[in-house]
Order: structure tokens, then C-alpha cells, then sequence
């Protein structure tokens, strides 16, 4: 099947066209990782093989198709016309999603250990592997990009772009993580947001402008795709953040909370994130310690639904925006469904 | 400043009725007295079925309208 959109106009995602890319890009990441030792291939194996992930088997359970993040890479590579041959295009779109895959997985698996979640991987192969895992799939990242099929300069343009991803992305966490042992009232709606920008802006961000990168589109599209991850990647961060609030105001204590919802929201809160909900509660002088007691419920989820309603409001507003620079390159490129869809703006 | 915008415009909406029945009988007449963007106007507009049932709403109406 081929896998470039026709030119017709669809306004739904081809699934049978996912289908497809994932088949090619499943194949091309089982060659990159066939070189492996067996026990770390095995373990990479299940990390890459988790939820959303691209070797992932159940994907209809998710609102994303498996592997969204090669496939973001691809479609956005694919939708702006450069001087690179199209067979050109796909084989260098092909790795350069590989790579952006492995590293994302390798991130989240970082994050799952610095966040102390017992998610299924670490519960399989336990803190010490998980991290090993996460080191190999970096370094295999970097290998595969530096393998693309293009000229040394393209090369170290790509592999910057993922590195400078990788330490915006790190800096975010940082100061995510710092943030926990500092109170609410330290930080303001800003704060919030800028941590978002750094930790899932910055890796939204090159998903969204490597691609175009690689089959060397002009500089100034190159940063307008750029400018729609970051907008994306925070209104993503601060939905996220906002459902987190909301699964934890209508449970009535800890022990509810932690048998009903997944454990990266409980562990998220308990930890004392520093989410945008959570700092708009605080300024209408919430008290945060009590959080989780059952007293004076209806209250809390009074002042904790506005604050709430103004996340979700301000993720919308960053929603607005990147739609609105999605239509400054819809003037020179078509949007296929398919990216849309990735974008999560199909509507 | 929009950010701002959207978060004074919820906190009154929470908090004042009269304004939560203007906003069911003539959004656009808000937004314009209130002089926000098309942009903040769109936001709110997908806020304010929950705002206008905003006391114990959540609860109620669960997840299916949260979605971006």
C-alpha cells in the first residue's frame, strides 16, 4: 500500500494508512535493534511494546494510534514539499521517526523512575534495568539519526535538534522535581506554564519540526511547525494536569483514590507536583495539606472546579493558538487528516 | 494577559449567577462587553456549559465534554 497521501481531499484519518506507516516503521525499528544483545533487546522489547508505544498490539483502547510520535515525525516530514526526492524523503522520515520514538520511550521510562510510578515495565524488570534500558534506547536514538541517509551537516542539524529537545526537556523535569519540596504560593500561573513549555513543549516541539527538518524544508517552516509542538505539547501537559485534578477531587481520600485511578496521577499529587490546577487552588487560598482528607468535601470541590475549569480553559487557549498557526501553513502546504489527527485537531 | 483574562472571567462566573444567566441568554453580548479576543471568546465558549452548570456539575456530567 502506498503509504503517501493522495492528493484527494479526506477530512478522517486514513486508519488502513496508520496502519501501513506503523508496518513500516515496526519493521525499520526491529532491524535497528536486531543488532542487541537478547536480554536487553528483551527488555527493550516490553518498554517499547507499552501503551501508545509503536510496537504496541492494543492500540483501540487509546485516542492516539500506537507509535504517535515516529508517526507525528512522518506525516509532518511529509506534508511540506522540498527539493528531496520523495523515495528520499520517506527513508530519511522512516529513521528519523525511529529515532524520535526510542527516544521518548527512553524518557518516559526516566520519568516513571524519577516519579517513583510502578508502572507494568518497572514492575517487570525493576529501577535498575528500566534505567539501562532508557540509556540504550538514548544512545540508539542518536544512532539511528546519525545513520540517515543524508549529508554531514543535515546529520548534525538533526542530532542538535534531538539534543537541545533532550535538555529542555531534562531542565523541565528539574525543576518539576524541585518543585516538590517547595511550597504552592512559590509559584505562579506562569511558573506552571513554563514548566510545561520545558517538559512537554520542548518534546511536542521537535516531533513536530524534525521531520520537516530532515527533508530540508525552509528555515522559516521548519520554526513555524516548531512554534505548533510547543503550543501543542503544553495544552497536551496542561489537560493532562487539569483531568489529574479532576480524578483526584472526586475521590473521597488516599486509599480510594490510589485502588480508582492509574498510578501516575496518585503518585503526581501525592508528590506535590506543582500543576497549574494545583496553584490556582492554592491562590484561592486552599488549603493543599488537606487535599486529601474527606472533610468538607463539597468546598474543596467547589474552589478545586474552578481551578480546574481555568486550566483546562488556559490548555484551550493554548489549543487556539496552535490552531492558528496550523492555518498560517495550511496557505502554502495541505494539512493531511492524518497529521491533523496527531495534532489532535481534527475538528 | 488572555491567560489572565480567562482566569478572572471563570473566578466570576463561579461566583456571580447573574452573570452565568447573562452568559446562557447572550454569550457573544458578553464577550463583546467584556471586550475579549475571538480567541478568548472561543475558549470560553467551550467553558461555559460548564460553567453554567458549574455547582456540582462535574460530578454529574463526567469526563465526556474534557476533551481537547
Amino acid at each position: 500500500m502506498n503509504i503517501f497521501p493522495t492528493q484527494k481531499e479526506e477530512s478522517q484519518p486514513s486508519s488502513s494508512l496508520f496502519a501501513a506507516t506503523q508496518a513500516i516503521l515496526r519493521k525499520e525499528l526491529y532491524h535497528c535493534i536486531e543488532v542487541l544483545q537478547p536480554t536487553l533487546r528483551a527488555d527493550m522489547l516490553i518498554a517499547l511494546q507499552s501503551p501508545g508505544k509503536l510496537l504496541c498490539q492494543t492500540e483501540r483502547l487509546l485516542a492516539l494510534p500506537a507509535g504517535s510520535w515516529a508517526l507525528l515525525v512522518f506525516y509532518s516530514g511529509l506534508c511540506v514539499h522540498t527539493q528531496v526526492s520523495q523515495m528520499a524523503s520517506y527513508k530519511r522520515l522512516c529513521r528519523t521517526g525511529i529515532a524520535v520514538e526510542c527516544f521518548i520511550c527512553a524518557l518516559d521510562l526516566l520519568d516513571d523512575v524519577e516519579d517513583g510510578d510502578q508502572t507494568p515495565i518497572i514492575e517487570a524488570i525493576g529501577i535498575s534495568r528500566a534505567l539501562n534500558v532508557a540509556t540504550a534506547l538514548l544512545a540508539l536514538a542518536q544512532q539511528v539519526l546519525l545513520s540517515v541517509d543524508a549529508y554531514p551537516s543535515l546529520k548534525a542539524q538533526l542530532s542538535l535538534a534531538l539534543q537541545n529537545a533532550l535538555l529542555q526537556a531534562t531542565e523541565g523535569q528539574h525543576r518539576d522535581l524541585v518543585a516538590e519540596s517547595q511550597p504552592a504560593s512559590d509559584f505562579t500561573q506562569q511558573d506552571c506554564i513554563d514548566i510545561a513549555a520545558q517538559k512537554a513543549g520542548s518534546l511536542m516541539s521537535l516531533a513536530c519540526s524534525i521531520g520537516v527538518l530532515c527533508v530540508e524544508a525552509p528555515e522559516e517552516v521548519y520554526q513555524k511547525f516548531a512554534q505548533i509542538g510547543h503550543l501543542v505539547g503544553i495544552a497536551a501537559q496542561l489537560d493532562n494536569d487539569s483531568h489529574d485534578l479532576y480524578y483526584l477531587i472526586h475521590t473521597g481520600n488516599k486509599k480510594d483514590h490510589a485502588q480508582s485511578y492509574p498510578t501516575t496521577v496518585k503518585t503526581d499529587l501525592i508528590r506535590g507536583k506543582k500543576t497549574l490546577p494545583l496553584v490556582l487552588a492554592h491562590q484561592q487560598r486552599t488549603d493543599l495539606s488537606e487535599v486529601l482528607s474527606p472533610a468538607d468535601v463539597a468546598t474543596r470541590q467547589q474552589l478545586f472546579s474552578e481551578a480546574i475549569y481555568t486550566s483546562w480553559g488556559v490548555s484551550l487557549l493554548y489549543q487556539e493558538r496552535a490552531l492558528e498557526c496550523l492555518r498560517q501553513i495550511e496557505k502554502e502546504y495541505a494539512i493531511s487528516p492524518e497529521l491533523r489527527a496527531l495534532l489532535r485537531m481534527s475538528n | 494577559m488572555e491567560e489572565k483574562q480567562i482566569q478572572e472571567f471563570v473566578h466570576r462566573a463561579c461566583n456571580d449567577e447573574s452573570l452565568r444567566t447573562e452568559l446562557s441568554h447572550d454569550f457573544d453580548g458578553v464577550m463583546v462587553k467584556e471586550g475579549f479576543s475571538s480567541r478568548v471568546a472561543s475558549v470560553l465558549k467551550r467553558l461555559t456549559p460548564q460553567l453554567l452548570a458549574h455547582e456540582g456539575a462535574a460530578e454529574r456530567q463526567g469526563l465526556a465534554w474534557w476533551t481537547i
